[in-house]
């Protein structure tokens, strides 16, 4: 087993110390410490080791390289590096750094958290509910359970095929196409327009607030970026959401079974975002909207200020006409 | 100026879009004929979203084999995979409309093909993302946070060799 499994492993098992005693483990551990960020750093040299540490790394880059100990502890989830000189050699033989230092890793800071939830809730928030309701129908249903749409006496049902007995959600044959059980399901075109308002809404609920305060943490953020992107993910939203609903409801005019709407929605729905990110990516729309809105505010800004100085001028000039035309003062205005 | 005013469009356009949707829509003849108008665009939609993500994951390997010294990597490159599955589905339904005979007598093989094909899809687009994003990693690229856009929906992650690299690019 390599030194780096070697270690993953020991670190997995959350095995108390580790030591180890060569310039190549201690390379491998570094390559496998846990930044702040919780990725494994891909430290290939010394001189890209961050500074903190570096305390046993070697001074300059024809000094030899001493062994040291590091201990790596795991304890209720926060890890603790411990670099000390190996006990077989000299105090002084780890670069004369001789005491123990304890390097605390830092806890996920509120950046690392609203980045993990935007990178792996909010995209896929939408899709997963979809497919929740998706599985409840299939279960129900069967997955080629048929809804037939029915107008009786000009109002529009839905009739189910099977086995009313072995349905545990649907016990009846046929259902109003208002029903509440059956908009739930996604059944027919205003159940399909209700599951897909409902997954827009929540990604839009769930994007806004964490692009936002991404936009707050982060230090390089202008206000005209956070402008473009919401906006540009407010369309991106709304159009798949638009396509993934239309789509669902010609489906459900072409077949009768009931998963296929479903399932065309989720596919469309997703097929659209990626293709309007593709554009967006390609023509880079988003970067062209901020820059808009940054020149826009500039324009707007430069009219309101010459404007304020018009009023200002205009005030002062009627002041002194006022005045003059009293036959009294004439002073600096 | 042109974007700007077509977002604005764009953002009044769509709730008044949604609202013409058809509340209900029937399984006749017309609506049929429609229907597979509409998905064969889907397909060729579907089929250039495809081509698209095979281009995203080329420049991604390119760059890695390269020693690139930056890699952009899309949060959602794994979904491309979409791409198959809808021309799959307008098979499926297809099937289910001209030849209802075939689709009785296959019936269980069709399902099981149909739900293995979604969770296949499902599953491809998870991990397929995620896999993209470790080999990024493996090959020695560094994250750049700072560089990265701040869009939640989707995001270009950029991955650069070096810290130096990723603070050159926040700079420029």
């Amino acid at each position: 087993m390599s030194i780096e499994k070697d270690l993953k492993l020991k670190l997995k098992n959350n095995q108390r110390n580790i030591f180890i005693t060569d310039a190549d483990d201690l390379l491998a551990a570094w390559r496998h410490r846990r930044e702040r960020t919780s990725r494994s750093c891909r430290c290939f040299d010394f001189s890209r080791v961050p500074k903190e540490y570096r305390l046993s790394a070697p001074p300059n880059k024809r000094a030899a390289l001493m062994p040291c100990h590091v201990s790596v502890r795991c304890h209720r989830s926060q890890l603790t590096k411990t670099i000390k000189p190996a006990p077989e050699y000299s105090t002084n033989a780890c670069h004369g750094h001789g005491r123990t230092v304890h390097l605390s890793t830092q806890d996920l800071d509120a950046l690392d958290t609203a980045s993990f939830a935007r990178r792996n809730v909010a995209p896929y928030i939408s899709p997963i509910m979809d497919t929740v309701t998706l599985s409840l129908v299939c279960k129900d249903l069967g997955i080629t359970g048929r809804a037939i749409p029915k107008v009786i006496k000009g109002r529009q049902y839905v009739a189910f095929s099977g086995y009313p007995g072995l349905r545990a959600r649907f016990p009846g044959t046929i259902y109003s196409a208002n029903n509440r059980k059956i908009i739930t399901m996604a059944i027919g075109a205003l159940g399909i327009k209700n599951m897909v308002t409902k997954g827009g809404v929540l990604t839009v609920c769930i994007t806004v607030p964490l692009t936002i305060l991404e936009a707050f943490l982060k230090d390089h953020a202008s206000i005209y970026e956070l402008a473009g992107n919401l906006a540009s993910d407010l369309i991106k939203i709304g159009v798949s959401s638009l396509m993934g609903a239309f789509a669902g409801i010609m489906a459900g005019g072409v077949v009768t079974i009931v998963a296929v709407p479903i399932v065309v929605t989720i596919l469309v729905g997703v097929g659209v975002g990626l293709g309007l990110n593709a554009l967006d990516k390609n023509y880079h729309l988003t970067e062209k909207l901020s820059a808009d809105l940054e020149k826009m505010s500039a324009q707007i800004e430069r009219a309101t200020k010459n404007k304020i100085y018009d009023i200002e001028t205009g005030f002062y000039r009627g002041m002194r006409e006022f005045i003059r035309s009293q036959g009294g003062y004439s002073g600096p205005f | 100026m042109a974007i700007l005013v077509g977002t604005i469009c764009a953002l009044v356009l769509i709730p008044v879009i949604w609202k013409l949707i058809p509340d209900r829509i029937e399984p006749t003849q017309k609506n049929k004929r429609l229907g597979h108008i509409f998905f064969l665009f889907i397909d060729f939609f579907s089929l250039w979203l495809l081509w698209v993500g095979y281009n995203e994951i080329k420049a991604i390997i390119t760059g890695i084999h390269s020693q690139a010294d930056i890699i952009r990597v899309g949060s959602r490159d794994g979904f491309y995979v979409v791409g198959i599955f809808m021309p799959i589905t307008h098979f499926f339904i297809m099937v289910n409309s001209f030849f209802p005979v075939i689709e009785k007598k296959y019936n269980r093989l069709v399902n099981q093909c149909f739900i293995v094909a979604l969770i296949t899809f499902l599953a491809i687009g998870f991990f397929g993302s995620s896999c993209i994003r470790v080999s990024v990693e493996n090959a020695g690229y560094t994250y750049c946070r700072k560089a990265s856009g701040i869009s939640a929906l989707a995001r270009t992650l950029v991955y650069t060799k070096n810290m130096a690299l990723c603070d050159e690019l926040v700079e420029y």
